[in-house]
């Protein structure tokens, strides 16, 4: 019998009072539905609402930062703390009610099989699918940055800003020591892909948020793409010290 | 280069000395970044008494007054170091985020 591997799920969460506690009881509800167990940890950036008494108050498993880091320093300290806890699989869900968690069996697939060391949670696999698809900006955004990593990697990833995805213990250990504060999703897959580990896409669905705002506004659309094509053309340039 | 611009190059680089030391003395300037700051200083003081190299320079590149190549040469040098500092900055915030990141998981690891 294969040996049972350790899953948690890594929540990031900036001011998530109104959708921070259904999204954890949907992952508990999944659990009990599928006999499973996946462990979770809420990762509270500094919340300056309920977000952290909510946390308490229904003893979700969480830890609060001590300032606020932003998305990419969040999601690492989940890295970290896996590591330290000795899991095998990650799986980065947003608080916000975005991600759908009736998809982990598939994200969780390649990397259960080997097959792939990442798994990114794709919206735009499946053409015919519904579910949100972000804004027609962002969208065209997203699609260049997917030429830029294509052109760079010679491998499509098709949804290079999803944050619904799974990475296996080798880049857990890679993503605990160096993780990109900015636009991390984008550029950690380049770098995972330079490495020469396997990427993977699987189609998802994903909802509109919940409540409140998402992070990246409409306005800073073009400097954020601008800014995460230039990174992906530099990575692996750098000389590593 | 006319007497006044380098009576004033020299009246700077005084005030500059002496600024410089003070904030040493105080300890709130590390001798590494002095030693920076006095090599400036000295620069200063030598074009103000040795005006012909800048006039020089001035002739070579068609600047129209030495006061302009002066000023451009403050200008080049205020954005060389403004760079350094963010990149030092950026240094910082990295260390700081992993900081951060350390207590709070040290942190919860206590309240459990």
């Amino acid at each position: 019998m294969k040996k049972q591997e350790k899953i948690i799920f890594i929540i990031p969460a900036f001011n998530e009072e109104e959708n921070i506690l259904n999204t954890y009881k949907s992952i508990k509800d999944y659990n009990k539905k599928n006999k499973i167990d996946y462990d979770v940890i809420v990762i509270n950036d500094g919340s300056t609402d309920n977000t952290q008494s909510i946390l308490e108050k229904n003893k979700i498993p969480h830890i609060n930062l001590i300032r606020n880091l932003g998305i990419g320093g969040a999601v690492q300290t989940g890295f970290k703390y896996a590591i330290e806890n000795n899991y095998d699989v990650a799986i980065q869900f947003d608080g916000d009610g975005q991600h759908d968690i009736k998809y982990a069996k598939e994200i969780l697939k390649p990397i259960l099989d080997k097959k792939a060391n990442m798994v990114i949670g794709s919206r735009f696999i499946d053409k015919n699918s519904k579910g949100f698809k972000s804004s027609f900006a962002r969208r065209i955004g997203i699609k260049l940055i997917s030429l830029v990593i294509k052109l760079k990697t010679g491998k499509k990833i098709y949804d290079t800003t999803s944050g619904f995805r799974a990475i296996d213990k080798n880049i857990l250990k890679i993503f605990s020591e160096n993780y990109p504060t900015e636009y991390p999703e984008p550029i950690s897959s380049v770098t995972i892909i330079n490495k020469g580990l396997e990427v993977d896409e699987v189609p998802v669905e994903m909802k509109e948020r919940g409540f409140g705002k998402s992070s990246i506004r409409t306005w800073k659309n073009l400097y954020y793409m601008f800014n995460v094509i230039i990174s992906i053309l530099i990575i692996g340039k750098r000389v590593k010290k | 280069m006319s007497t006044g611009l380098r009576v004033v190059l020299i009246i700077f680089a005084i005030l500059w000395f002496i600024l410089v030391s003070i904030l040493l003395k105080k300890n709130k300037l590390p001798i590494k970044y002095s030693m920076f700051w006095y090599a400036f200083i000295l620069v200063i003081v030598l074009l103000g008494v040795f005006p012909d190299f800048l006039t020089l320079i001035c002739s070579f590149f068609r600047f129209k007054s030495v006061a302009n190549l002066v000023i451009g040469l403050f200008i080049t040098m205020l954005m060389f170091i403004t760079l350094i500092l963010t990149a030092i900055v950026s240094y910082q915030k990295k260390q700081i985020k992993q900081l951060i990141q350390e207590v709070s998981l040290i942190k919860s690891k206590i309240e459990k």
